[in-house]
C-alpha cells in the first residue's frame, strides 16, 4: 500500500520592529540578558499591553504579499498555560477573528508553478528565551518576552519534505524581499512547526495527526518531515495506529521522540483581551505598495532575461542582489554573462572581503563591460577578478585596463599563425608524430602556443590554425 | 473651631489660601486622627511616615487638592510603597513606579498618606478577607465598612483622609460610600486610566474616588482623568458645560422599588426623588433593571477575568516563592499558601468558566449585552437612573462570610453600571433606624460624570445629611 503525506505547517516570523509588540523595550541591542525588559513585558502587577503600530504595519504588508485577506476588525485574546517562560502565565495572541486570512505561499518549478493556500495569519508576542544548564537552575532571559511575531498557518497540503521545505524557503526570501522580517531560522527569527499525517494515496480523510517541533533549518524540516512520514507508514503497514501526540525533532539522532501526549495538551482557557481594543487597521495602511514578488522576478528572469532556472532562483534569493543584476543588465550587460560574472568573479572579490555581493562600491558600467567582454571570449575569464580589484581600488575601467595590460584575446590570424609556427618549428618530432595519427598531441601543441603568447592566443583558434598545419599529408 | 480634618476638601482649600490653616496643620489633625483611631478601625495598612506636608501657602493657581493628605487603596501602585492588594503573594512588593492616577494626585500637590484595606485582590464586599486586617464601620462597631475599599471609605469618613482613591469593579467604591456615609463616584469605564492599578477583572475595573461631598468628588475626577497612551481602553470625556437640573430627566424604577430594598433605604429613596422633583428635575418611569441576571453575568465575567488576571501571581520573577522540584509545583504551592479562600475560589471558577467545552462565557457576555442595551434604552430618555446603592445598611461583621450568595446580593445595584461601563455616583442621605448611613445611586450616561455631579449637588444639599459626630468606639 502506498500512502500520501499531507502535511501542515506553523510558521513564526519575528516581525522587523525596533521595540516589542506591546511595550516600549528594544527587541535588538547590546547587553546581557535581562537588560531589555520592563515591568509592561514583565507582566509586573499594574501593567497594561499597548500594541505596536508598525507590528501591525509589517503584519499587513505579509498579508498583502501572501495575497491574504486582510479582517476589517480582529481581537486579541489571552492564551492561558503555566511555563516560566509566560511572565504573564499567558500568552497575548489572537484566536479570532486574526488579522488576516487566506493567501498562498508561492514559487517557481522547473517548468511551472506551485502554491500551498493558507488559512490565516496573525500577530502575537514571543515568550521570553530559557537556558537550560546541566547544573542548578535554568535561566530566564527576558529580552526576548513580547518580542512581535507573525505567525502564518498553511491549509494541509500533500507533500514530502521536499515540499515543506521549500515552502519555509518561499517565505523566507518573501519575509526579506519585502522588509518584513530578516527570517534566519539560525537566530529563531523564523520559527516551524509540522503537523503530519498519512492516508492510503488516492484516500480522502486525514489520518491522525502528529505535531512536530525543534526543526531549526529548512534542511532539519525536510529530514523530520520524511522520517516522520515513514515512521507513521511503517506504524500502519504492521496494522498499528498512529497516536496524535507531539513529537521533537532530534537533529543529532535524526529522529522524533515524543515530547507530548495528546491527553496532556493543556486547556488554554482563550479569553478575549479585555486591555486591547478591537484591532481596525486603517484602509490606507492595508494599501501597499509592494515590489515585485521574488517569485515573479525569478520568472522573468528565466523569461526576458534568459537565465537557466538554477541561476533565475540563484539571483533572486536577495532583493538587493536581484536589483543589482538587473541594473549591470539596465549598463549594457548582457544578461547571462552579467549572472556570470556576479556570481563568478564579484562573488569570489565580495567573499574574499568578507561581505555580501551587492555591498561593495561597485561601478555598475565597469561591470557591465567587463561581463560583455569576456562573454564574447576576448577576455579569459580568469582575469575578471583581478581587473574588478582594480576596478574597485582605483576606479579603472577593466576594459581599458584589459587592452592596456594586454590581456585580451588575440584572435588576428597572421599573430596567432606566427606563434602556430613557432610552436611546430621548436618541437619536429612531436609535429611528425602527430600528423602520422597521435591526435592527442594537438593539445599539448595549443598549450605550447598558448604559451608562446603569454596566454593571448585564442585557445579554439589556434587548435583550428594546428589541425591544419599537422594534417595528416 | 472643626477639627480641619473633618471640614470637606474645598473647605480646607479655602482655608489654606485664606492662610486661616497650613498644610503642615492640617496634616497634623490628619495624623492626630489616624492615631486616635486607626487601630480601632484598621482602614489602613501602612502609612507612609516620611510625607511631609508642602511649605507655605499655596501657590495663586494651585489645585484644590494641594496640601491635602489622601489615602490610597492598597491595589494602586505608588512609587516605593508595599502595594499588596492585603495578599500574601504579593507580601512585601514595592511597586517600582506611580499609577497614572497617582502621579496626578501628585503634579496636583496632594500629600499621600498610606495604603488603605481592602478585601484580597478587591474580591469582597466587606474587606473582611483579607488574612491580617480588617475595617470596620466607624459609626457602629459591630458592622463592617463595606468593601472591597472599605478601608478608605472608612479613612474618608472617619476624618483620617480628606479624600481617597479606590478601585470600583462590581460596586467596590459605592458600597463602601453607603456603609460608611461618604460620597463614591465610579466614573464610566475608560474615563481614569487604569495604568498601575492592579487588574481584577480588566474589562470591568476602574479607579474611583472617596470623598465627604459631590463637589470635593468632582475636583478628584476631574484631577485623575483623561486618556493616557499606557492604557489603550482609555478614553477622554466630552468637554463644555452640562445644563442645568431643571432640564434634566431622572428614571425611577416603574412600580415602586423593590422588594428586596428595606423600609428605610425605600422611604430615604422616596425623598430623594421629591427632592430632584422639587428642584425641577423631571421624573420618569422606566424599567426596572434584572439586577439578578446582573448578579449572575457579572460573577461570571468577573471570575474569568480574573483567573487570568492572577494566573501571573506564581512566585517566579515577583511576588513571594512558593517551592518544589519543577516549575508548576512550586507555583501551585505560592499560590495555595498565598492566595486567601474567596481568591482561590473565584480563580477555579474563572478556570472553569474558560474551560474548553464551556459555553459560559459566552452566554454571559450575551447577558452583559442585554443589560447594558437595556440601560441604553433607558438612558434615552433619561439624563440618569436614580436606584439604592445597597438594600440596606451595612451588614454585621461577620454575618455574610458563610453566605457567599448574600455576600454577592451586597452588589446588586452595583454590578449593572459596571457591565454596561456607566459612571454611577453614591450620595449619602440619610440614617437608618439603627443610626446607620444609608445613601441613594445615579447612574448617568456614558461622559456624564458632570451630570450626576450635578445631580449630586441637588440630593446633597436637599437631604442635609450629617456624618455621626465622632468615631463610635
Amino acid at each position: 500500500m502506498t500512502f500520501e503525506t499531507i502535511i501542515g505547517l506553523e510558521i513564526h516570523l519575528r516581525l522587523a520592529t525596533a521595540t516589542k509588540l506591546f511595550c516600549a523595550c528594544p527587541v535588538e541591542g547590546p547587553g546581557g540578558p535581562n537588560t531589555k525588559i520592563c515591568p509592561v513585558c514583565l507582566g509586573l502587577p499594574g501593567t497594561l499591553p499597548v500594541l505596536n503600530g508598525r507590528a501591525v504595519g509589517l503584519g499587513l504588508r505579509l498579508a498583502a504579499a501572501l495575497e491574504a485577506t486582510p479582517a476589517p476588525v480582529s481581537l486579541f485574546a489571552r492564551k492561558q498555560y503555566v511555563y516560566p517562560d509566560l511572565p504573564r502565565n499567558y500568552q497575548i495572541t489572537q484566536l479570532d477573528p486574526p488579522l488576516a486570512t487566506g493567501g498562498r505561499i508561492e514559487g517557481l518549478t522547473a517548468d511551472g508553478l506551485w502554491a500551498v493556500p493558507l488559512t490565516r495569519l496573525h500577530l502575537e508576542e514571543d515568550a521570553a528565551r530559557l537556558e537550560h544548564r546541566s547544573d542548578g537552575p535554568s535561566g530566564v532571559d527576558f529580552d526576548r518576552a513580547g518580542a512581535p511575531l507573525a505567525e502564518i498557518v498553511t491549509a494541509p497540503f500533500p507533500g514530502a519534505g521536499a515540499e515543506a521545505e521549500r515552502c519555509v524557503r518561499a517565505l523566507q526570501r518573501l519575509a526579506r524581499w519585502i522588509g518584513v522580517s530578516a527570517a534566519r531560522m539560525e537566530a529563531g527569527e523564523l520559527r516551524c512547526d509540522a503537523n503530519i499525517s498519512i492516508r492510503p494515496a488516492g484516500s480522502l480523510g486525514l489520518g491522525p495527526r502528529v505535531e512536530l517541533k525543534n526543526m531549526n533549518s529548512a534542511r532539519g524540516v525536510r529530514l523530520a518531515v520524511d522520517h516522520e512520514a515513514a515512521r507513521q507508514a511503517g506504524i500502519v503497514a504492521s496494522g498499528e495506529t498512529v497516536e496524535e501526540e507531539t513529537r521533537t525533532w532530534d537533529p543529532v539522532r535524526r529522529r522524533t521522540v515524543t515530547l507530548r501526549r495528546k491527553e496532556d495538551e493543556p486547556d488554554y482557557r482563550y479569553l478575549p483581551e479585555p486591555d486591547l481594543p478591537p484591532l481596525r487597521p486603517d484602509p490606507a495602511s492595508i494599501q501597499q505598495d509592494l515590489p515585485e514578488l521574488p517569485w515573479r522576478r525569478e520568472l522573468r528572469f528565466r523569461d526576458e532575461l534568459g537565465l537557466d532556472p538554477e541561476r533565475a532562483a540563484a539571483a533572486t534569493a536577495h532583493r538587493a542582489v536581484a536589483d543589482f543584476l538587473e541594473e549591470v543588465v539596465a549598463a549594457g550587460a548582457a544578461p547571462r554573462a552579467a549572472a556570470n560574472l556576479l556570481w563568478g568573479a564579484a562573488a569570489a572579490v565580495a567573499n574574499e572581503r568578507g561581505v555580501d555581493l551587492a555591498e561593495p562600491d561597485w561601478s555598475i558600467e565597469h561591470l557591465a563591460g567587463l561581463a560583455n567582454l569576456t562573454a564574447s571570449g576576448d577576455l579569459p575569464v580568469r582575469h575578471a577578478a583581478d581587473l574588478l580589484l582594480t576596478s574597485l581600488d582605483e576606479g579603472a575601467d577593466p576594459v581599458e585596463e584589459a587592452g592596456r595590460l594586454g590581456l585580451l584575446v588575440e584572435h588576428d590570424d597572421a599573430r596567432l599563425e606566427a606563434w602556430v609556427d613557432e610552436a611546430v618549428a621548436a618541437a619536429p618530432d612531436e609535429a611528425e608524430a602527430c600528423r602520422a595519427g597521435r591526435t592527442a598531441l594537438l593539445g599539448w601543441f595549443v598549450g605550447r602556443v598558448v604559451e608562446l603568447s603569454g596566454g593571448r592566443a585564442d585557445p579554439r583558434r589556434a587548435a583550428a590554425l594546428l589541425r591544419d598545419r599537422l594534417a595528416p599529408p | 473651631m472643626t477639627d480641619p480634618a473633618r471640614l470637606s476638601l474645598l473647605e480646607a482649600a479655602r482655608l489654606l489660601r485664606e492662610g486661616s490653616l497650613t498644610a503642615d496643620g492640617l496634616l497634623a489633625s490628619v495624623r492626630e486622627r489616624i492615631r486616635a483611631h486607626d487601630a480601632a478601625l484598621g482602614c489602613y495598612r501602612r502609612l507612609d511616615e516620611r510625607v511631609q506636608a508642602p511649605d507655605g501657602p499655596p501657590p495663586a493657581d494651585a489645585s484644590p487638592l494641594w496640601g491635602m493628605p489622601a489615602a490610597l487603596k492598597a491595589n494602586i501602585c505608588r512609587r516605593g510603597w508595599v502595594t499588596d492588594c492585603a495578599s500574601r503573594i504579593l507580601d512585601g512588593w514595592v511597586a517600582p513606579y506611580d499609577a497614572v492616577a497617582v502621579s496626578r494626585l501628585d503634579a496636583a500637590g496632594a500629600v499621600l498618606l498610606g495604603s488603605g484595606a481592602m478585601d484580597e485582590f478587591g474580591m469582597g464586599s466587606s474587606t473582611e478577607h483579607a488574612h491580617d486586617l480588617r475595617t470596620r464601620n466607624p459609626w457602629a462597631p459591630n458592622r463592617t465598612a463595606g468593601g472591597s475599599s472599605g478601608g478608605v471609605a472608612a479613612a474618608v469618613a472617619a476624618g483620617l483622609a480628606m479624600f481617597a482613591l479606590g478601585s470600583d469593579t462590581g460596586g467596590s467604591v459605592r458600597q463602601p460610600a453607603h456603609c460608611c456615609g461618604v460620597v463614591g463616584l465610579k466614573p464610566g469605564y475608560g474615563r481614569v486610566p487604569r495604568t498601575g492599578l492592579v487588574a481584577h477583572a480588566s474589562s470591568l475595573d476602574v479607579i474611583g474616588v472617596l470623598a465627604r461631598t459631590v463637589d470635593d468628588a468632582g475636583v478628584v475626577f476631574s484631577t485623575i482623568a483623561g486618556r493616557d497612551p499606557s492604557d489603550a481602553t482609555s478614553v477622554d470625556g466630552p468637554a463644555g458645560a452640562t445644563a442645568g437640573t431643571s432640564s434634566m430627566t431622572v428614571g425611577i424604577p416603574a412600580g415602586g422599588w423593590d422588594d428586596t430594598v428595606e423600609p428605610d433605604q425605600a422611604r430615604a429613596l422616596d425623598t430623594v426623588a421629591d427632592a430632584l422633583a422639587a428642584a425641577g428635575v423631571t421624573l420618569r418611569e422606566v424599567a426596572s433593571p434584572d439586577t439578578d441576571l446582573a448578579l449572575a453575568a457579572y460573577a461570571v465575567i468577573a471570575a474569568a477575568e480574573a483567573s487570568a488576571d492572577l494566573a501571573r501571581y506564581d512566585g517566579t520573577h515577583f511576588g513571594v516563592s512558593g517551592s518544589g522540584p519543577d516549575h508548576g509545583t512550586a507555583a501551585r504551592s505560592a499560590r495555595t499558601a498565598g492566595f486567601g479562600l474567596e481568591v482561590k475560589l473565584r480563580t477555579l471558577v474563572g478556570a472553569h468558566v474558560l474551560s474548553s467545552g464551556s459555553d459560559l462565557l459566552d452566554r454571559a457576555r450575551t447577558a452583559r449585552l442585554l443589560i447594558a442595551s437595556s440601560l441604553a434604552e433607558a438612558m434615552q430618555s433619561c439624563h440618569a437612573l436614580l436606584w439604592p446603592t445597597c438594600d440596606g445598611p451595612a451588614f454585621r461583621l461577620g454575618e455574610r462570610l458563610d453566605d457567599p450568595v448574600a455576600m454577592r446580593a451586597a452588589d446588586r445595584w452595583t454590578v449593572p453600571a459596571n457591565l454596561a461601563g456607566l459612571p454611577a455616583l453614591t450620595v449619602p442621605v440619610a440614617t437608618c433606624s439603627e443610626g446607620l448611613p444609608l445613601s441613594c445611586q445615579l447612574v448617568g450616561r456614558r461622559g456624564s460624570e458632570g451630570e450626576l455631579l450635578e445631580l449630586g449637588r441637588v440630593v446633597e444639599q436637599a437631604m442635609g445629611f450629617r456624618l455621626p459626630g465622632e468615631v463610635a468606639p
